[in-house]
């Protein structure tokens, strides 16, 4: 399995927006190999600080040894954390832990016993928590087997895997600063760690499909729970009232037929067939149209707003060149008559300037670097900002409900990956889109 | 908690580049998913939306969603019965509620007579059958109990709004006997937002969006509004 394909989810043992994973990667701020600055001394390193052996006398308790990574687990915009230890030798009794501990946590234990500790120990399967008593969780696992360890930020639980297989919820709550941590306590006990780093071999356990199934189930919830009552009522008007904002008075008034809404609309319908008769002109690329129709219904607007000005002579310049029928002469003339004047305005006029005028330079301004200025999608915008003039005019919103919708959930995510949580990790707008 | 004021929200709001193309799509999608024909073909022109959707197997859902629209559950019945019998036939609660929408229309047309025995003779043995139909069809027939069923707090029966409701059910079912995705991207959307303003609300108060009106409104209005909405829908 390549995790690091752009429709994953996981990269390098971390589930997150494929956006942050990147900047994680990035940074090097992942757990990527065992610290040998900050581990029970007897224990040693070798194969790139992944592989531990342990060397004490193992006789008792207080000959445990434990050894955190480099890196703590990282939690911000994350969902779930995983990494794996295959147990190349049981050694003499197979007293080994994983788990996670926080980066005060002694040393001279094993993962699990001291608080702010968690770890599965091999010789008898138990799950141990800030306590020297375990609780029955799993099976002992030995020379061979590989264990794995997935932290849920989502809902704050910890599970553990053995050769792939999920072995269920060993901890909940669990909520901080950790860092993944093995145990060792007999003689001859090695493991040999995978963190997802680059050049790993895949984990045995199917992160991936476990990520898309939490996925899945937060999306269901999310469709479940935030249902409006008066849905019908809102999304109906959220439609109309994006129609009718975005100029498009036949669809409105059609839809609005079939919804009953034609009284509740009349007024607002003429104002937008207003709006529409002139923005139709800018989208066909009739420029000098669209300024006619725009000085006889709102005339004010052109004085005021300069910038509309310019934005429809420059699109009338730019269409002009498509055009082609106009000779260069008389593209320069309008240049320097109609759009010369409005040189030193600003940084925006003297940027959009030099990038229109740039199109005379090329023999074939559709295949030049700012032939980009020829497609009829630039017209949008032009017609956008013309449709929020009249709008402003006409005392109407500048934006549709829609699109405040869709701003409001943007920056609410934003807001809230901020503050350090789990679930937007693995959720966002586009997967309802 | 942390408190972000209404300006700030606003001036960020105002900051974010939406593609509207992307927008004319989930509208698209929804009037295409909900069965409005006539509106899809015309918001297609006027959004300038090349537009891959088969619009012409929308006909037969469109038919079904006006007829239910206009009033006329029977067509609209019939209609889905020639698109596949075994949508009605594995759909009990479809069922039923198509043949509620027809009682509510009776007594829409006040014909008391004809709406009594339509209930007696063809919803309550369903109801019998399904007892978790019947306290909505307790609450139908309560209808009958005021004079001026539109002044009574029952009235949102007689509402477009049901019309709508039922026609959105059959629609659906038809969707997914025809093996289509049935669920329009802009719930989605509106169901994420919910939950991004829910999820936030635990951390920090901030200015939710009134959904009616695309006004902002301090948290602690929220709650009472949405409070308000769920005792409405609770009555």
């Amino acid at each position: 399995m390549d995790s690091s394909t752009s429709e994953g989810l996981v990269s390098h043992g971390v589930v997150a927006a494929p956006e942050v994973r990147k900047e994680l990667v990035a940074s090097g701020s992942l757990p990527s190999a065992w610290n040998s600055k900050d581990k029970w001394n007897l224990l040693s390193l070798s194969d790139e600080n992944l592989k531990v052996s342990y060397h004490g006398p193992g006789k008792t308790d207080i000959d445990a040894a434990a050894v955190r990574t480099t890196e703590c687990v990282p939690t911000t915009r994350c969902a779930l954390y995983y990494f794996e230890i295959t147990v190349v030798h049981a050694g003499q009794s197979g007293y080994i832990g994983i788990g996670l501990c926080a980066a005060n946590v002694n040393l001279n234990r094993l993962p699990g016993w001291e608080r702010n500790s968690f770890g599965y120990h091999g010789d008898d399967g138990h799950a141990f928590r800030d306590s020297g008593t375990g609780v029955a969780y799993g099976p002992p696992y030995t020379t061979g087997d590989v264990i794995g360890c997935c932290w849920n930020m989502i809902d704050g639980s910890v599970f553990f895997t053995k050769n792939g297989i999920a072995l269920g919820v060993a901890f909940q709550h669990v909520r901080g600063t950790f860092y993944p941590t093995v145990g060792l306590r007999t003689q001859g006990e090695i493991v040999h760690a995978n963190f997802g780093q680059p050049g790993a071999a895949p984990f045995y356990f199917d992160i991936e499909s476990f990520a898309q199934e939490v996925k899945a189930n937060l999306m269901s919830t999310i469709l479940s729970e935030s249902r409006l009552p008066n849905y019908y009522d809102v999304v109906t008007d959220l439609v109309l009232n994006f129609m009718i904002h975005n100029g498009f008075a036949a669809s409105a008034e059609i839809f609005a037929r079939d919804t009953g809404r034609l009284n509740a609309i009349r007024d607002d319908l003429a104002l937008t067939i207003k709006r529409q008769s002139v923005c139709r002109y800018v989208l066909d690329g009739q420029i000098p149209e669209a300024i006619r129709a725009m000085s006889e219904l709102e005339p004010a607007i052109l004085e005021a707003d300069s910038r509309i000005m310019f934005d429809l002579k420059c699109q009338h310049f730019v269409e002009m060149v498509r055009g082609r029928t106009v000779p260069t002469s008389n593209l320069i003339e309008f240049g320097r008559t109609e759009l010369a004047s409005f040189r030193d305005r600003g940084d925006y006029q003297d940027e959009r300037l030099k990038e229109v005028f740039s199109l005379l330079a090329y023999p074939d301004p559709t295949d030049c670097p700012v032939s980009y200025l020829l497609h009829t999608k630039r017209r949008e915008p032009v017609a956008s900002s013309l449709n929020v003039a009249l709008l402003t005019a006409q005392k109407r919103a500048r934006s549709s409900i829609l699109e405040r919708a869709v701003s409001q959930i943007v920056i609410a995510q934003s807001e809230f990956s901020s503050k350090n949580t789990g679930s937007l990790a693995l959720v966002s707008m586009r997967d309802f889109l | 908690m942390e408190r972000i004021a209404e300006e700030e929200w606003e001036a960020r709001l105002n900051g974010v580049k939406i593609d509207r193309s992307e927008l004319n799509k989930v509208v698209m999608n929804y009037l295409f998913i909900e069965g409005y024909q006539e509106a899809a073909i015309k918001f297609a022109e006027e959004s300038r939306l090349e537009t891959p959707l088969d619009l012409r197997a929308l006909a037969d859902r469109t038919e079904c969603r006006v007829a239910i629209q206009n009033g006329d559950v029977q067509l609209a019945i019939e209609k889905a019965n020639e698109i596949d019998p075994l949508i009605l036939d594995h759909n009990s609660q479809l069922f039923f509620h198509l043949q509620q929408q027809k009682l509510i229309e009776l007594i829409r047309q006040n014909k008391i007579d004809a709406a009594i025995d339509f209930a007696q003779n063809e919803l309550a043995p369903r109801g019998e059958e399904n007892p978790q139909f019947l306290p909505e069809l307790e609450r139908v027939m309560a209808l009958l109990a005021f004079e001026n069923p539109r002044d009574s707090p029952l009235a949102s029966f007689l509402d477009a709004a049901q019309r709508h409701q039922t026609a959105s059910e059959l629609n659906a079912a038809i969707l997914a006997s025809q093996c289509q995705s049935h669920a329009p991207s802009l719930p989605g959307l509106l169901a994420m937002l919910g939950w991004s303003q829910a999820q936030l609300s635990e951390r920090c108060s901030f200015p939710h969006l009134n959904l009616s009106t695309g006004e902002l409104l301090p948290d602690s209005e929220m709650e009472r509004d949405d409070s308000q909405i769920l005792s409405a829908n609770n009555m």
